[in-house]
């Protein structure tokens, strides 16, 4: 009876410990919780780049606005240009799209725009104090912040075709 | 297609180096340094942000220091990056709520070993006589001298 | 032919005679039949060489750039130096299942050899246990992680093995150690398993399952040590052990064998505590396997993991049945496990013994629920959680310091039950030692209840190891009238195992002091430099002289000229190859750093360079002194020392010759 007991107590923590390891399987290890969501945007007050001047999240209330992070030695920050390009064109009345940069140089950030144009705002994270305060994980990483200034959500991935952007903004367009 | 999941680190290319902050006085360094300790980097694989040399947990280890700057103690720093990051951030965890349990389990262990070992050795007090090296035990006797052959 | 076709060809060859000889080993052996033995193991034999033979294919694949095979392709480059594209046979996932398939082979062809006279009652069914292990591999080669894909249309470069292998010599001998140590817990497995299946539990088993847990106890020690080591040397941060999953994995196994060779000693002495000795056995076996897992499945976060593949649910199918089979087994055959002697009192040799298993036991148990609670948490309620080093730390600090009181109190007691005048008079001298060291130590302005309780511990340890190791041949030289060196190898050559573990303590103790030293006592200091600034660490002062860049071709690296200054203001400089720096490989996905680690013997000068501004030249460091950190690895000699004593066979009926053999063994040791 003793042994019934030991034999059915060892067998139940082995399912339970392949059970785990097996539910690990689907995860990726390296995903970062998002803790944000549902939570009011950090302000920031900083320098423009694409024009002179400075930008403060707060002048933008009542607005949904577009936040991207990124950084010019990041290729798949360029796969997605194209599209966030095409949507500041398509939503920019709706919408205020801001590109920041951070874990760059101003320098090459600069150089970046004079080549390749900036179709909406683009700001400069000198210290990533902004993305600390978003709690960015990755790039390139998109927020989206509805018109009471609420994050709604963030996307983690590159944006690879305008149907993938407007399925996202939907929700901070309402 | 999304499987192009990408992070700082799995992505292509670097993010320049970028020089963290001066360092505050050493009493108030070591504050940063041992809360830095205890925070993980967002971007790395398990270290802390004052371990790693990625250049996202020296801008994490500089809140670290605006914090202590602004004379925030121990609590309020790491509530910063819980509220972020999620007790994810937390490099050791807490002792309460699910990961208590990860703090009682080896005491429960140890404590049930020891009422074992109790139990299966002799009272040291049982007057016995000293014990022996070899048993003398006909059965074990038998099964040496075949063992020998 | 080509050598894709060769090379695979090789592999099935092996994994058939694996599962033949598994096969044929445990239905033969189940049913009695002993005439089957010579059979068994030719198919061992047979798999020994297939794998052995694959693997030839394989570095000679690799050596002569053969891109049609997949593996080649995969690590193999034209400008890789010669000696990297032998190591690349390790380097990534497939290659290292097929190199852990030629050290497997190896391993169950020395057991089958070595025993190849014996009986036929528990070598068949261990070969068949071992061989069944065996197929598993062979299996895993031939089908989820195949190297041998042949490519039709080759390119004519590869890019070369993982950059983090190429960094340090370290990683030439380090994941070979530690393979050694993993696979070699087959063989203990196997020889558990077949007594058990046999259900002949008497005590001949023993010794070979005592032996051949020794062997990959040491490869497993020295790969850890050196693993270490490499992260010390190499990563940049500072340390040398980041309780990371991998590391646990390595771990593991090892605190279950050290706890199944002092649980042995009870065993034979007392027989009891069976059950548990053979259970340690099983589970350090298994515990190789779960390391394995988390290293290659990629389900766990790791600096050390391999890429994400699809052999994790093999895997995990296999340490199911390996759980299973063993808890079965130890369940049908436990009534043949029950003591057949009570053990004394617990202030005594075997209660000490007892205690020191319940510390082991705890200490895998930490590790194991610390590895694996953010899965659970994850699992179960879908919430990441870490658990880092402050954890492990806080948990292991306490352990550790009930094994190295133990390792000295241990020793001390009698079997059975002892008499407490005896133990007061012989703790007299080893505890008033302790207590000076500690209160020298706190004299000389050592401060902190744990370095100092740590020292003192060990000032005691010390004490009574050598008194068990040099007394025997102090009474020679009295009563023999030996000289001490002849006195000193008899009275060692008649108790090798006890001669040899008291090495080992010794090697023990000095890591212990060295983690306690350069834990509590180090001296941390960052910041920015400006060309030709100074910084203090310490007593010691850097000065940085310049920025200096350059490329290989394997990789471009950053480098921070620096000056050293002495207390004693002897300067060291540091321009070349020792200066700290910042390497960027073309395949890795962070800059790698190089330390300028300065070795002392009682103190390593430790400077990582954090960051750098070519235009303004500067650059920001983090420096560190850590005293006596280095007799960590130091201590490796002493554990192989010990070890091979303990495993030197014994001579029986002859006279002990006059030169001592494991000195000469020394050098060439691994």
């Amino acid at each position: 009876m003793k042994r019934v007991v030991a034999v059915t107590a060892a067998l139940s923590i082995i399912g339970f410990i392949i059970y785990v390891m097996a539910a690990g399987f689907g995860t990726d290890p390296h995903e970062v919780p998002f803790m944000m969501k549902n939570k009011p945007a950090p302000n920031f007050i900083i320098k423009r780049l694409d024009k002179e001047g400075q930008i403060n999240l707060a002048d933008y209330k009542g607005k949904p606005v577009v936040l991207n992070f990124w950084a010019t030695w990041c290729q798949p920050c360029k796969v997605e240009q194209p599209v966030l390009d095409w949507a500041a064109q398509t939503y920019g009345d709706k919408a205020v799209f801001i590109g920041i940069v951070f874990e760059d140089t101003e320098q090459n950030t600069r150089s970046f725009l004079q080549q390749n144009g900036a179709v909406y705002a683009q700001v400069f994270d000198p210290r990533s104090t902004v993305a600390v305060d978003y709690a960015v994980s990755g790039v390139p990483e998109t927020y989206f912040i509805n018109r009471q200034g609420i994050i709604v959500k963030k996307y983690i991935y590159p944006f690879q075709s305008p149907a993938q952007f407007t399925e996202q903004i939907q929700e901070i367009l309402e | 297609m999304i499987a192009l999941v990408l992070s700082l680190v799995l992505a292509q290319g670097y993010a320049p180096l970028r020089q963290g902050q001066d360092p505050l006085d050493s009493v108030r360094e070591q504050r940063v340094q041992a809360v830095g300790k205890k925070l993980r980097c967002a971007v790395c694989q398990g270290v802390s942000i004052a371990d790693s040399p990625a250049s996202m947990a020296r801008a994490q280890l500089d809140k670290v220091r605006e914090l202590v700057a602004e004379g925030k103690n121990d609590q309020e720093i790491f509530d910063y990056f819980v509220e972020r990051y999620g007790e994810w951030a937390l490099m050791e965890p807490k002792k309460s709520g699910i990961t208590l349990g990860l703090w009682l389990a080896p005491v429960l262990v140890l404590v049930l070993g020891v009422l074992l070992i109790i139990s299966s050795t002799k009272k040291p007090a049982a007057p016995v006589a000293a014990a022996t090296e070899e048993p003398a035990d006909d059965y074990l006797a038998k099964v040496r001298a075949d063992l020998e052959k | 032919m080509n050598l894709s076709n060769l090379g695979y060809g090789l592999v099935l060859l092996g994994l058939l005679c694996a599962a033949f000889a598994a096969i044929v080993g445990i239905t033969t052996g189940m049913m009695r039949k002993e005439s089957a033995l010579p059979l068994v193991q030719k198919a061992i034999y047979g798999f020994a060489a297939s794998m052995l033979g694959a693997n030839l294919v394989m570095v000679y694949a690799l050596l002569s750039h053969d891109f049609s095979v997949k593996y080649v392709a995969q690590v193999g480059s034209l400008s890789t130096p010669t000696i990297f594209t032998i190591v690349s046979l390790w380097s990534a996932l497939e290659g290292s299942i097929l190199f852990w398939g030629a050290i497997m082979g190896a391993y169950i062809f020395a057991f089958a050899w070595t025993y190849r006279k014996e009986h036929g009652r528990y070598m068949q069914l261990s070969l068949g246990v071992m061989a069944a292990v065996a197929t598993f591999f062979a299996f895993l080669i031939a089908g989820p992680a195949n190297p041998w894909t042949h490519i039709a249309n080759p390119l004519a470069d590869g890019p070369g093995p993982n950059p983090l292998l190429q960094n340090h010599v370290l990683m030439i001998i380090h994941p070979p150690m530690l393979y050694l140590g993993y696979v070699g817990m087959t063989i203990p497995f196997g020889i558990a398993a077949g007594a058990l299946l046999r259900g002949e539990l008497g005590d001949a088993w023993l010794v070979p399952l005592r032996k051949w847990t020794l062997v990959p106890w040491i490869f497993l020690s020295v790969g850890i040590i050196l693993g270490s080591w490499w992260a010390y040397a190499v990563l940049g941060w500072g340390g040398y052990w980041a309780w990371d999953p991998v590391e646990n994995a390595s771990f593991m196994p090892w605190l279950t064998a050290t706890a199944f060779m002092h649980s042995t000693m009870v065993l034979e002495k007392k027989k009891s505590l069976k059950l548990w000795t053979i259970a340690l056995a099983l589970a350090s076996f298994i515990l190789t396997i779960v390391g394995t897992f988390m290293t290659r499945s990629g389900v766990f976060n790791s600096v050390h993991s391999f890429t994400q593949s699809d052999i994790g649910p093999t895997f995990l199918v296999f340490i199911g049945v390996l759980l299973v089979f063993s808890t079965l087994l130890l369940a049908v055959r436990g009534h043949m496990l029950v003591a057949e002697s009570q053990l004394g009192s617990i202030v005594s040799r075997e209660g000490s013994i007892l205690l020191n298993n319940l510390v082991f036991a705890a200490i895998t148990f930490v590790v194991l629920l610390g590895t694996l609670y953010p899965l659970i948490t994850e699992g179960l309620l879908h919430k990441k959680i870490t658990v880092g080093e402050p954890y492990f730390n806080q948990m292991a600090l306490p352990l550790s310091l009930a094994t190295l009181f133990l390792m000295g109190v241990g020793p001390m007691l009698p079997w059975g039950v002892a008499d407490p005048k005896v133990i007061q008079r012989q703790a007299i001298i080893p505890g008033a030692v302790g207590l000076l060291v500690a209160g020298v130590c706190f004299a000389f302005g050592f401060r902190g209840w744990m370095p100092l309780t740590v020292f003192g511990l060990s000032g005691f340890v010390v004490v009574v190891t050598l008194r068990e190791l040099f007394l025997p041949a102090q009474q020679r030289m009295t009563e023999q009238k030996e000289k001490m060196f002849t006195a000193i190898f008899v009275s060692a050559s008649r108790a090798r195992r006890r001669f040899g573990g008291y090495v080992v303590h010794l090697g023990i103790v000095a890591i212990m002091v060295a983690v306690a030293a350069s834990s509590a006592y180090k001296i941390h200091n960052t910041g920015t430099l400006k060309l030709g600034e100074s910084m203090k660490i310490g007593e010691y002062s850097v000065r940085f002289d310049g920025l200096d860049r350059g490329k290989e071709p394997h990789r471009e690296w950053i480098a921070a000229k620096l000056t050293l200054t002495s207390p004693g203001g002897e300067e060291t400089v540091h321009h070349g190859s020792s200066a700290p720096r910042m390497n960027f490989y073309e395949r890795s996905n962070d800059p790698i750093g190089s330390p300028s680690v300065t070795e002392m013997i009682v103190r390593d000068v430790y400077v990582s360079l954090l960051s750098y501004d070519v235009k303004a030249n500067t650059a920001s460091f983090n420096m560190w002194i850590f005293p006596m950190v280095g007799w960590i690895w130091y201590a490796i000699p002493l554990l192989v020392l010990g070890t091979l004593i303990a495993l030197w066979p014994q001579r029986k009926q002859k006279p002990v010759p006059a030169t001592a053999p494991v000195a000469e063994v020394v050098p060439g040791a691994p």
